[in-house]
């Protein structure tokens, strides 16, 4: 907008005779990106004041890290019947709570989105509550849930199904409302009542893409479901702090090593079946 | 084509003093008046923006008339309750330009969805859940329209000419009584097209259904339409039986669309 020549090519012809001046190199910024710039700065400059950060806890940190590694290799795998254990607990508190938050967001999103919401200020209000949940991290709703049922996997699942209900629940609302209206329309003519449209043709147009955005979250949820031992949410977080905690860095590098393989292998699973989903005509290259 | 005497029967369709103005200003629709009577086959012709699908439109309330009557089926629509507009769509089919399938599903599911004002059950939002009747009549419609061989296909596997002519199985599925066609041809070839048109001539023949079609094209309105009601710019041209008409008259109602750059035309651009 405020590049120089478009600027200049778009003034109007010159009144006065001679060559219209250019216009200046450059120009001085707007007070309110000023303020916001110093603000920040401001307040980075405070932190690293207030925080008493020394330089030399940094300098320490490759010999505290090369006493992990060393104390780490080789990773220590005695106990691994008992992570083995924790892990696939671990993959179902990410499972069930990705089940359950998905099957609770059809609903949500079916009153989040614009055209097909029984009344619009409750589309706005399922909204603001998918937002919130969303906005506060799964570790929280962890703690929260802890307090609420105990330590254990349920609280886990709780916190993966909030979690996933605020993610999936903005994405399904969005698919929906990109919808096409002709089919709707010619299901609402023959004076099919609202359920039926909304089964018969509103679903079916966002069910791949629903698929889709499950996968992502289950994929999501396992990543999230690996630290919510760490308050006692259930999974292998539990057995990933405590041996933090003890020091015993071979075995906690175990477990590292099998989350990074359980991680991995979920991204590669769900990706595989989002290709096969979307079909060939869609991967082949066309730019 | 129409062979039958059918002017002893109360009119189906009754429109008087129609008229529709967009809340934008556009005037889409003066003084209109026409009657349909029980199993008349009618040709809407017009330019693009003449008003037809408007017009259409009001017939079953999708769009709210202005001024005027409109009776479709002893039901006036101007006064009638939700309740009421329900209970004449689901005796109205529709077949759209843009046909309008649920692509991702099958075939005979579209079909079946025909049913769904009639016979409200949940079971017959899919077709391997749906009633016994419904998916016998279903293969019946499908097999009317030559389609019976791929009611398992995707609908969006099958050609745009197979597509409509699914369509029009699911419009009989609704056993209606009228049927509108909204330029059911556009989209498609003139092959596809002529095929379309034989097949929904002889269903509404067949079964005595009332049927107002919108066309643009001359060619097709002659080779099918016997009355014809033409409009332009959204008034009535002509209300009037095709054989009597010269190519020549027809040619005034395209004149605003390609000669013109008159400003009642611009008007009513939107008015489609």
């Amino acid at each position: 907008m405020t590049h120089p020549s478009t600027e200049a090519a778009m003034r109007t012809p010159p009144a006065a005779e001679g060559r219209p001046a250019a216009p200046p190199r450059s120009k001085p910024p707007r007070w309110s990106t000023s303020v916001i710039v110093v603000l920040l700065l401001g307040l980075a400059v405070n932190g690293l004041i207030r925080m008493d950060i020394s330089i030399e806890r940094l300098f320490r940190a490759p010999e505290n890290v090369w006493r992990f590694l060393s104390g780490a290799f080789p990773p220590d795998a005695q106990r691994f019947p008992n992570f083995a254990e924790a892990m696939l607990e671990t993959i179902e508190i990410a499972l069930i709570g990705t089940i359950i938050g998905v099957v609770l967001s059809v609903p949500a999103a079916l009153l989040a989105a614009q055209n097909t919401t029984p009344w619009k200020p409750l589309a706005h209000a399922v909204r603001f509550v998918l937002t919130s949940l969303r906005a506060i991290p799964d570790l929280v709703w962890a703690l929260i849930f802890v307090m609420a049922v105990g330590l254990g996997p349920l609280a886990g699942i709780l916190a993966i199904a909030v979690d996933v209900i605020g993610f999936a629940g903005r994405f399904f609302a969005e698919r929906i409302e990109e919808v096409e209206r002709g089919p709707i329309d010619a299901l609402r003519s023959t004076g099919a009542n609202e359920i039926s449209i909304v089964v018969g043709a509103v679903l079916p147009a966002s069910f791949a893409s629903f698929t889709a955005t499950s996968l992502y979250c289950l994929e999501k949820s396992i990543r999230g479901a690996t630290v919510l031992g760490m308050v006692g949410a259930g999974g292998i977080g539990g057995e990933l702090t405590t041996a933090f905690s003890l020091r015993q860095f071979d075995t906690a590098f175990a477990i590292i090593l099998m989350i990074l393989v359980v991680v991995l292998l979920a991204e590669q699973l769900s990706a595989m079946v989002r290709r096969r989903m979307l079909g060939a005509d869609q991967l082949t290259r066309a730019v | 084509m129409r062979v039958r005497d059918v002017s002893a029967q109360p009119p189906v369709i009754d429109v008087s003093g129609l008229a529709k103005r967009f809340p934008n200003g556009t005037q889409a629709l003066t003084e209109i008046n026409f009657q349909v009577n029980a199993g008349e086959t009618v040709v809407l012709l017009g330019a693009n923006g003449s008003g037809k699908s408007t017009l259409q439109k009001c017939l079953t309330k999708l769009v709210e008339p202005t001024h005027g009557s409109v009776r479709v089926l002893d039901t006036e629509i101007t006064t009638a309750g939700t309740r009421e507009i329900t209970a004449l769509r689901r005796q109205v089919g529709v077949v759209f330009q843009r046909i309008n399938l649920v692509r991702e599903l099958s075939v005979m599911t579209n079909v079946i969805h025909g049913s769904l004002g009639r016979v409200g059950s949940p079971r017959n939002w899919f077709a391997g859940t749906a009633r016994k009747d419904q998916r016998e009549e279903a293969m019946e419609a499908l097999d009317r329209v030559g389609l019976a061989h791929v009611a398992q296909r995707r609908a969006d596997e099958l050609s745009g000419g197979q597509q409509q002519r699914v369509a029009i199985a699911r419009m009989l599925m609704q056993q209606p009584k009228v049927v509108l066609a909204d330029e059911p041809v556009a989209a498609l070839d003139p092959r596809a097209g002529r095929s379309v048109m034989d097949l929904l001539w002889e269903i509404t023949e067949e079964r005595g259904l009332t049927l107002l079609c919108t066309l643009h094209q001359l060619e097709l309105a002659r080779a099918y339409g016997r009355r014809v009601i033409a409009l332009r710019d959204g008034a009535m041209d002509m209300d009037t039986v095709m054989s009597k008409v010269a190519d020549e008259q027809f040619q005034g109602l395209y004149t605003t669309e390609d000669q013109e750059e008159s400003p009642s035309h611009v008007t009513f651009e939107g008015a489609a």
